[in-house]
Order: C-alpha cells, then sequence, then structure tokens
C-alpha cells in the first residue's frame, strides 16, 4: 500500500476551520505584522487596549451577522469595538488601540474562503471625543495608516456602501485589487453619537480597524500578481 | 432532480432587467460586475432573486470570483452550475417600518437562520419580503415572525 504524503507542518496554513491556522513561516510573518502595528501607533500616544471578544450579553438586540454562541456572561461581538463601547463611561478625549477578535456569519465565504472569514483578528484603533477631536484624530490615524499598509501592498480608500447603522455618516474601506477581486484589509467608520448616546455621554467616536489576516492574504496575493 | 439550465442570454436579460427596475442600475453586460455595478450584499440580493423568479438554485460553492467579473461572466457561470428549485412553501411578509434602511441586513440574518435551502428576499411589492422554505421545513408563518424582531434593532460594525 502506498504511502500518502503529508503535508509539512514547518511552513502550514489553512483556512478550513473558517479562520487562518499558520504554522512556521506563516505563522512568524503575522506576529511580524503584529508586532509593527503595535510599534506603529505608538506614536500617537494611544491607550492600551486589551479587548474582550465577548460584549455584554444584557441586551436583546441581535446583529444579523453576529454568531449566536452559548457563553453565559456575553455575546460574541461582529466587531472589535463594542465590547469597548458597552462599558464606556469616559469622554475625555482619547485615542485608544489594541487587537481583539471579530466573529461573523459569513454568507458569501464559499465564493473565496481564503478571504471571507468567519473568525479573525482586529488591530483597533478607537478615538472618543468631541466632534472636532474625532473628526481631526480620524484624519491624521487614517492617512498614516494608509501610508503604513503600503509598506506592505498597493492600495488605496474606497467609500463603502454596506455599513449596518443608520446613524454612522462614514464607513470606508482600505482596499487592495480591483473588481471582483477587490479585497478590505482595513475600514473606518463614523459612528457619531450613536455609542456614547447610548451611554449617557456627550461627544462622538470614530473607529479604524486592520484585518490581520486580510493583510497577510493580500500581501500573499499580491506577491503571486508580482511573479506573475 | 432534473438539470434545468437556463441559457446564459436568458439570465443576463433577466439581470439587466432586474437591476434597471429593482436598483435603477444601468450597466452593459461586459462593465465591472462585483465591486463595479453591485456590491457583496447586493450579489446576495440579486442571486436570490434569481433562483425565485427562474425556478433555480446557484450554488455559492460552485461559484468562483473569476465568475463576477462581468455579468457575461455570470450568466454563463450561472448556466453552468444551476439546479432546479426543489418544491417549496412561500410567505409574504410585511417589513416593520423601522427596518426599512436596513433591509439588506434584515435579509442577511434572516438567511443565516433559516433552513439551509430556504430563500429570502425582498419582494417586488414594497414593504414586504417573500421566504421560499423547503416543504419539509417545520417552520410557520408565526417563527418566521418572531425571527424577523430579532433583527429590528442593529447595531454598528467596525
Amino acid at each position: 500500500m502506498p504511502e500518502i504524503a503529508l503535508p509539512s507542518m514547518s511552513n502550514y496554513q489553512s483556512t478550513q476551520s473558517g479562520g487562518l491556522l499558520a504554522v512556521g513561516q506563516s505563522a512568524q510573518r503575522l506576529q511580524e505584522i503584529c508586532r509593527n502595528i503595535d510599534t506603529f501607533w505608538q506614536q500617537w500616544s494611544v491607550t492600551p487596549l486589551w479587548l474582550s471578544p465577548l460584549r455584554l450579553g444584557a441586551s436583546e438586540t441581535e446583529h444579523p451577522q453576529q454568531v449566536i454562541s452559548a457563553h453565559t456572561g456575553g455575546k460574541l461581538a461582529h466587531a472589535a469595538c463594542l465590547p469597548f463601547f458597552d462599558e464606556l463611561n469616559d469622554n475625555t478625549p482619547t485615542i485608544y488601540a489594541g487587537f481583539n477578535t471579530a466573529h461573523r456569519l459569513e454568507p458569501l465565504r464559499p465564493l473565496d474562503p481564503t478571504s471571507r472569514f468567519e473568525c479573525f483578528h482586529v488591530a483597533e484603533v478607537i478615538i472618543v471625543g468631541d466632534k472636532a477631536f474625532c473628526e481631526q484624530s480620524y484624519q491624521m490615524v487614517r492617512d498614516e495608516l494608509g501610508t503604513f499598509l503600503e509598506g506592505y501592498v498597493a492600495g488605496r480608500w474606497h467609500r463603502s456602501n454596506d455599513s449596518f447603522m443608520n446613524e454612522m455618516t462614514t464607513k470606508e474601506e482600505w482596499v487592495v485589487g480591483s473588481g471582483a477581486y477587490t479585497l478590505a484589509v482595513a475600514s473606518g467608520n463614523d459612528h457619531g453619537q450613536h455609542f456614547l448616546g447610548r451611554r449617557g455621554l456627550a461627544g462622538e467616536s470614530r473607529c479604524l480597524g486592520i484585518g490581520i489576516e486580510r493583510l497577510f492574504t493580500a500581501i500573499q496575493r499580491f506577491a503571486k500578481t508580482q511573479e506573475n | 432532480m432534473t438539470h434545468k439550465s437556463p441559457a446564459p442570454q436568458l439570465i443576463t436579460e433577466w439581470v439587466l432587467d432586474w437591476l434597471r427596475v429593482q436598483r435603477q442600475i444601468d450597466l452593459s453586460p461586459a462593465d465591472p460586475f462585483l465591486n463595479g455595478a453591485i456590491n457583496s450584499l447586493m450579489l446576495l440580493e440579486l442571486i436570490a432573486a434569481c433562483e425565485e423568479k427562474l425556478g433555480i438554485r446557484i450554488p455559492l460553492a460552485s461559484l468562483v470570483l473569476d465568475d463576477l467579473q462581468t455579468l457575461d461572466h455570470f450568466a454563463t457561470a450561472v448556466s453552468r452550475v444551476a439546479q432546479s428549485d426543489i418544491q417549496r412553501t412561500w410567505y409574504k411578509l410585511p417589513f416593520a417600518a423601522q427596518v426599512g434602511p436596513q433591509r439588506m441586513q434584515l435579509l442577511l440574518g434572516l438567511r443565516m437562520r433559516l433552513p439551509q435551502n430556504s430563500i429570502v428576499r425582498e419582494s417586488d411589492q414594497p414593504g414586504h419580503i417573500r421566504v421560499g422554505l423547503p416543504v419539509e421545513s417545520t417552520l410557520t408563518e408565526h417563527d418566521l415572525h418572531r425571527l424577523m424582531a430579532l433583527f429590528v434593532e442593529v447595531s454598528a460594525d467596525a
């Protein structure tokens, strides 16, 4: 009986589970990306965040892309910033930054299983404060984030029209590729007064998030394009 | 199940008409399609409407990104992979007024929580959605109303 050759685990990656499993060189590359992001956003004297992947479970509201879980204390967050806003009690103008995982139902995953994940890591910047502070800080972070990402792969900011929120006046994405192969690597959202208002606070908020696995995928696809 | 494939030309004509009437979008079959004329949410809507109107099923896992470059690509691919639809029970359900602006998200949420072979789409009659459940499903109209109520208030993504 012939022996079946199993794939080596020295540089293994798989998205079969709906998330990315990486071992060896691929994992090393992902870890480098995270370290670089962590260094990059220190320039803004950010307040560090350790974000919970679970948000408070008291709300009866559901989100269409929320993954229903059996956790007893909270619900899986479909967006990285939500657990923070659930407990925010301070509107002092501040830029926060940290990592989180997001869980989402992804109906179009079969079309592109190597970029449409049901669970992924996010490097998240959250801006809280008065309108002027939020506008100014968002513009600065947005521009510098674009420059940072350009160091990995050519892309551009692009206005998005698939926001899940009425009050959100702006949603934009930093995308690579074109046409059917367009891949959103990062997004920026203007929440207006939505989240602070819920907590009885004056002021506004915005956030920007880099999808770590999406950035990794974009780098790999771009490298393949260059080789071709 | 017999395999009934509409011709690409029929699919192209149907999609052009749907985009023009339902979305006020005019395009040429050779124009950029996904991330051009339509976004990913609209693609889901288009596929659901196409499935009901043409009496077919379009297995998403049978499509690749190349099939979404232009409408010509899409029509050719759908003609290749389409299967005859199963028997269904259809429901026409009213939208709650407050979810009007978020209709696409409501449809997405419902679609993900109903049996795998369900069709959920906006009705051609404003203010309603259409849900086609496999005849074997035990869900009732009351169950559908309860599911819809879950998505009345949605929150922000990031």
